[in-house]
């Protein structure tokens, strides 16, 4: 923890708790292995934001800078955490986990769905890829685990990686239904022994915008239909009262013909 | 004996009354169309949602959001019927149910975005037509 402290001295404040938002745009799959594959081009297309980690995100202070990568791929949503700890072999850190909480959309940050690394053993690599739900504050596991997750530890620096996926669930009471072009907020927490929600240190929230679909319309046809009704009756509303303000300068006239 | 037609005395206040009468209906038939054409532009950017209000959760500017949606769609329903209702007057025909049918649906449809605004529209809507129709029979 001393150099999460240390690390506040460079901090670069993201906001006062406030989501940090990326648009995330799609690119090449990346495998879920804790590995960046430079020979492969691996999340070369990716988002990349470095942002802090606090123990409290409405004082950003005392952070843990992370290099955070998001992209999307088929009907998948990946996100890569990185960083260092200075002896981040050592027992202290056999089970740390990076956890990504998710919020529903219009939730105002309350979070329900919970994907989890979990190590039990870092100077082994062992760890495993949890899925839960948030019950109100307690944290249970899903019936059906959806996603992957996996990390590697490389002398000091750390990878995760998540895979989420978005609009395929098969799980849609306890998993998020995540679903294009709509902003979710994403909790991206980290903590050094397999508790939750109290092994929780430290946390940020970014809004991930996702994009839709390469070779589909950029518009959801239900939204599309939505569009072109609105744009049909009210053009009809709108012409029927032209016609009708017509009619009415033509009124004297007829009233004329009338009499006559 | 005088040598003034009675019949022609008689007329000519009724005749100025009609006048009046007829001059008035005519403004009116302008005036109301003319603002039922406002509310219906506002209709339009509320209810199209071009424009939000009071973007936010708050209970109670969500139900002050569709009080003002709703009474936007019927006091330009309210404003077509008293132009129309004057523009058949001068024209000497009635207004009939055809044209308050379509009043409705044309006022109705608007508010199809959102069930909430259009059952309150509804409900609205059919109080006038029960309105007019009682006025009618009185």
């Amino acid at each position: 923890m001393t150099q999460i402290f240390l690390s506040s001295i460079f901090l670069i404040i993201n906001g006062y708790g406030d989501p940090i938002e990326i648009k995330v745009g799609f690119g090449a799959a990346p495998v879920i292995d804790g590995i960046i594959d430079d020979a492969t081009g691996e999340w070369e297309q990716a988002n990349k934001q470095n942002i802090n980690l606090y123990p409290d995100i409405t004082i950003p202070e005392n952070g843990l800078e992370i290099d955070l990568w998001v992209i999307q791929e088929g009907v998948n949503l990946c996100i890569l955490v990185q960083f260092d700890l200075q002896d981040h072999d050592s027992s202290e850190y056999d089970n740390e986990f990076i956890g990504i909480l998710i919020a529903d959309e219009d939730s105002n940050s309350d979070f329900t769905d919970v994907k989890i690394v979990q190590y039990s053993n870092i100077s082994e690599n062992t760890f495993q890829y949890l899925d839960y739900h948030i019950n109100d504050t307690e944290y249970e596991v899903d019936i059906i685990s959806n996603g992957a997750g996996a990390a590697n530890l490389e002398e000091n620096q750390i990878t995760y990686e998540f895979s989420i996926p978005v609009k395929e669930t098969e799980d849609q009471f306890q998993d998020v239904y995540l679903n294009y072009i709509r902003n979710y907020d994403f909790k991206i927490v980290f903590g050094k022994t397999a508790f939750y929600p109290d092994g929780i240190m430290i946390s940020n929230i970014v809004s991930i915008y996702l994009e839709f679909k390469p070779g589909s319309p950029d518009i959801p046809i239900d939204e599309l239909i939505m569009i072109i009704s609105t744009i049909v009756i009210f053009s009809t509303i709108g012409a029927l009262y032209i016609f009708y303000i017509y009619r009415i300068t033509q009124l004297k006239k007829e009233i004329k013909r009338i009499r006559s | 004996m005088s040598k003034i037609n009675k019949n022609s005395v008689k007329s000519q206040p009724t005749k100025k009354k009609e006048k009046l009468e007829e001059k008035f209906a005519y403004r009116s038939v302008i005036i109301s169309a003319i603002f039922g054409g406002l509310f219906l532009i506002i209709s339009i950017l509320l209810n199209g949602e071009i424009i939000t209000l009071f973007p936010s959760d708050n209970p109670f500017l969500l139900a002050l959001d569709i009080t003002i949606r709703v009474l936007v769609i019927l006091i330009f329903d309210i404003l077509i019927i008293v132009s129309l209702g004057n523009y058949k007057e001068l024209t000497g025909k009635p207004v009939d149910f055809k044209i308050i049918g379509l009043l409705f649906f044309l006022s109705l449809i608007q508010a199809f975005k959102d069930s909430l605004v259009f059952s309150f529209t509804l409900v609205g809507l059919l109080v006038i037509v029960l309105y007019l129709y009682l006025v009618q029979e009185s």
